[in-house]
């Protein structure tokens, strides 16, 4: 099998990416916004700029501050410091109500004593001295958006799981909010219904050219469906960038571990050895050779070292022309049918993990329980994290 | 469900013999000719008229009816407000204990809440009449309605109200258009329970009732104690006609709703 090339450059600067031009205002700003609940801190000096006709996607595990960040730009939940600024204002002092800001429940808070119809139409007669055939034309484009026309006189009782979180989606909308906000929208449908809603999501979002700001723990959701991703833990932002980046060059362990999977080892930082760097790591008695992006010396702060499976060939033969080659013992194979995961042991207690896509039917495999192995990676497939 | 076996129709047979024997007799007995209430002569209509020309009973109704229609109505609001504070505030001081004394009014005993109500009448020199009624009904139903109606919003979804609030509805107009009608059988059943306890009470009312205000339950116990008259048959009869077919519409309605629901 051939290794793909993972030599990439950081995010190639293509297509739609405000966030890297200068001058560019952002529509949404968080300034060193804290929040507390007594003494609980949920969301720690958060600074964040989200731009126009981004999908922001802020990711992280449960009880991270992901929906009270969001909860704050809705307008239900105040900073206990900071500023929010939309469109240039601050919003700290504005009710909900007069927010140009609208969100999908993640329990969606359908209306359960109005039809689909008037759950879409609720925002509209709110939205002061809109005429009774515009409201109904209204309503009736967000029904059409989101597939639901024939089903605008049922109660949200007698909808699907998939329909009522559709419902939720179009009675957000029908207000053309300059952000929406959506609350972990697809967490209660199953699987496949999950990933044709993100892509209609994405349709959706395009379509309309509005600013969409996902809270999710789901990281494949955020990976699929936005620009760019906001990594928190424990109420901070860990990272931000876009999936590309925040997957392929991890800033810290945390964000390593929690995007993808990867192998982390401790490493400490020997010598230099033409464009490579080396390190003593636990794996082997030989060194880890580690190449920086540019052929610059990695920094003596390395103190870990992430690699991803899928970067990492297991083989029965020792591959040439790689300076990472270690020999090791198969203790695990993750079999989930298009891939499988090996766990090869390097040393006692040193595992690390290499994907291999399933080419040939399982039975054909070679490498099996047991087997001695050899792995090998290319110097720049690895990343090196401060802690 | 057990099956239905001879054990079952005998108890079933005693308990509504139980219930509702003495309550039958009374009707039976309503339609006695004679004078005397136990002593059966003949079938008539003549102690329902005696009834409806009673004026003291008259007056009575419509005082009873009056302060109950306007004690519940006042009752169900003031409930409803504090059951919205106490589930929804966020923690504030003395929570528990506005919490506990909104309930203490359901375990105290009705003589003292009637006498303490007489004696702030008398202290701050109110003339006790139909206001003192309303005011005392109000003050011993506004707790059931405050707990039937709490116990409702404890399940509501507060994300509701956060959704028409994100829609461009003030806190008042959130609770208008979403969480009332969401609360509304709860808000009724409260409406209907301070009604129910309001009309049938003696105790409080008679503390703080005044001359020109008798109550209904009033005038019949202070009847009662020169003897009972078959005219309090009547009465007793028509009342438990009113009450039945109440419940009879009720259920009805319910029913038909249940059935155009689904």
């Amino acid at each position: 099998m051939t290794q793909q090339d993972t030599l990439i450059s950081p995010a190639p600067t293509t297509g739609f990416s405000p966030w890297a031009e200068p001058d560019r205002e952002p529509l949404v700003q968080f300034r060193n916004v804290t929040k507390r609940f007594g003494s609980f801190v949920a969301v720690d000096n958060v600074s964040l700029n989200i731009y126009q006709r981004e999908f922001f996607a802020l990711l992280g595990p449960s009880g991270c501050g992901k929906t009270t960040l969001m909860r704050m730009l809705a307008g239900f939940e105040t900073p206990t410091s900071g500023e929010i600024i939309v469109d240039g204002k601050n919003i700290v002092d504005v009710a909900p109500d007069k927010r140009p800001i609208n969100m999908m429940f993640q329990s969606y808070a359908l209306f359960p004593h109005m039809s689909v119809e008037q759950n879409v139409a609720f925002g509209l007669h709110r939205a002061g001295g809109a005429a009774k055939s515009e409201i109904a034309d209204r309503t009736q484009r967000m029904l059409k958006l989101v597939q639901l026309d024939a089903f605008a006189k049922r109660k949200p009782g007698q909808l699907s799981g998939g329909q009522k979180q559709r419902v939720a989606l179009a009675r957000a909308l029908a207000r053309s909010p300059k952000i929406l906000l959506l609350d972990e929208p697809l967490a209660a449908l199953d699987k496949k219904l999950r990933e044709q809603t993100q892509f209609e999501l994405m349709n959706i979002q395009e379509e309309l050219g509005l600013t969409f700001l996902i809270v999710t723990h789901d990281q494949q959701e955020a990976m699929t469906v936005s620009s760019r991703i906001g990594v928190m833990r424990a109420g901070q932002l860990q990272q931000i960038g876009t999936p590309g980046e925040v997957y392929e060059y991890p800033q810290t362990g945390f964000v390593a571990d929690f995007i993808g999977d990867t192998s982390l080892f401790d490493i400490e930082v020997q010598g230099r050895e033409g464009d490579y760097t080396l390190a003593k790591w636990k794996g082997a008695d030989s060194p880890v050779y580690l190449r920086s992006v540019d052929d610059s010396p990695v920094s003596e702060a390395a103190k870990v070292f992430s690699v991803r499976p899928e970067k990492v060939t297991v083989s029965r033969e020792k591959p040439t022309g790689e300076p990472n080659v270690f020999a090791g013992k198969v203790v695990d194979i993750a079999y989930s049918g298009s891939q499988s995961v090996y766990h090869v042991e390097l040393a006692p207690g040193v595992v690390i993990k290499a994907l291999d896509t399933n080419r040939l039917r399982l039975v054909s495999s070679t490498i099996t329980w047991n087997d001695q192995v050899w792995v090998s990676w290319r110097a720049r497939s690895g990343v090196v994290l401060g802690s | 469900m057990s099956r239905f076996s001879p054990f079952n129709a005998v108890a079933l047979t005693f308990g509504f013999a139980f219930l509702y024997l003495p309550i039958m007799l009374l009707v039976v007995y309503s339609f006695n000719e004679n004078d005397l209430v136990t002593v059966w002569t003949g079938f008539s209509f003549k102690w329902y008229g005696e009834m409806f020309a009673n004026r003291g009973f008259r007056d009575a109704a419509w005082v009873t009816i009056r302060v109950a229609l306007i004690s519940s109505t006042v009752a169900t609001v003031l409930g409803m407000m504090a059951a919205v504070t106490l589930v929804r505030a966020k923690v504030f001081f003395g929570r528990t204990l506005f919490t506990g004394m909104v309930y203490t009014p359901l375990v105290m005993p009705e003589v003292i809440t009637g006498i303490s109500l007489l004696l702030f009448f008398v202290n701050f020199d109110i003339n006790r009449g139909m206001e003192t009624l309303i005011i005392a009904h109000i003050t011993f139903t506004m707790a059931f309605a405050t707990v039937v109606i709490s116990s409702r919003l404890i399940d509501f979804d507060m994300s509701l109200e956060e959704a028409a609030r994100d829609l461009g509805c003030s806190r008042f107009e959130a609770f208008m258009r979403v969480t009332l009608p969401n609360i509304a059988p709860a808000v009724a059943a409260a409406w209907f329970l301070s009604l129910a306890l309001s009309l049938d009470d003696v105790v409080v009312s008679q503390f703080v009732n005044g001359p020109g205000s008798t109550t209904l339950p009033i005038k019949v116990l202070s009847s009662v104690r020169l003897g009972v008259s078959p005219e309090i048959n009547a009465l007793s009869a028509t009342l438990i006609g009113l009450v039945t077919s109440a419940v009879i519409i009720a259920t009805i309605i319910q029913k038909t709703r249940a059935v155009r629901e689904s």
